[in-house]
């Protein structure tokens, strides 16, 4: 694993074993949300494919 | 010491008394090394009597009661400041928030970011993060397409503040409200950052739902690093 460092105070340090865990919840959970949120844009471009319409013009119609 | 007399005009003639020399012409603004070779010479202040200290580089007056610095409180305590390079996380010194003042000011600028990311803020305590899901959040902006965005959550791990990118790394002001207390922490920041590319305000409600007493707080990008500098506040209660 790459080496990360924090800002603590005055002191630039490598994180600790504790900071290594959260950052790898972290990225984990980061992952998941880009994943939903990818899952998301394919599943709004396939229905507006089945619609044969733009974004734009579904935003026209929900306005 | 005598006390100030006021002004005096002395015209020819006049005879220059040991009263007038200590109530006139010695009410100027003496200089000492220290307040404690202030102390030392001048056993007896009187009210209006001023003073300069070399080693704090401060001008004092006597109230009657005590010395007090010219020009009274300021609004705003600096409290410190730092600076980050290619950073994964930055942490305000420990004991940054204290019972000296309730509510405090960050003002917080990236100057280079590594890649597009969501900055993020969790609360510290004795050199640890509060990293459980007790944060509420919720950001909002403007584009510079005109058009608008927000989104947010609950019982998230951090309080969110802005998303960001290369090209427009997050520059702002977040306010803390009652840190060190343990009712709930508040947050709200005044910033600039990115959203879907676009260069955009950022503006954020945060709030910490714990009666963790913070005496310090974590800002950090979701993934990459960070570069910049930080100055830290307390806002004066009178």
């Amino acid at each position: 694993m790459e080496k990360l460092f924090i800002q603590d105070g005055d002191v630039k340090r490598e994180f600790n074993e504790a900071e290594y865990a959260q950052y790898a919840i972290d990225q984990a959970e980061n992952k998941k949300q880009a994943d939903e949120a990818k899952a998301k844009a394919a599943a709004k471009a396939a229905l507006l494919s089945k619609l044969g319409i733009t974004a734009d013009e579904a935003a026209l119609l929900l306005a | 010491m005598a006390a100030g007399l006021g002004l005096k005009t002395f015209v020819t003639g006049d005879v220059l008394t040991a009263a007038d020399t200590n109530g006139y012409l010695m009410q100027g603004v003496w200089v000492f090394a220290s307040a404690a070779a202030r102390t030392s010479a001048v056993t007896s202040p009187q009210e209006g009597n001023m003073s300069y200290l070399k080693d704090t580089d401060k001008v004092e007056y006597y109230s009657g009661s005590a010395w007090v610095g010219v020009g009274g409180t300021p609004g705003l305590a600096f409290i410190n400041s730092g600076t980050f390079t290619t950073s994964s996380a930055v942490s305000l010194a420990t004991s940054t928030f204290t019972t000296a003042y309730t509510n405090y000011f960050v003002q917080f600028t990236i100057t280079a970011c590594s890649s597009a990311n969501d900055l993020g803020l969790r609360g510290r305590t004795s050199g640890t993060d509060l990293s459980t899901t007790v944060y509420d959040y919720a950001v909002n902006g403007g584009k510079t397409n005109s058009t608008t965005y927000t989104f947010g959550g609950t019982s998230a791990d951090r309080i969110y503040l802005s998303s960001m990118t290369t090209g427009t790394p997050y520059r702002g002001s977040i306010t803390l409200f009652s840190p060190q207390t343990t009712a709930n922490t508040y947050v709200s920041t005044q910033g600039l950052g990115t959203e879907s590319s676009l260069g955009a305000t950022a503006n954020a409600y945060g709030n910490a739902r714990t009666a963790a007493q913070f005496d310090a707080a974590t800002i950090f990008p979701s993934t990459g690093t960070i570069t910049g500098f930080y100055n830290v506040y307390g806002f004066s209660n009178s």
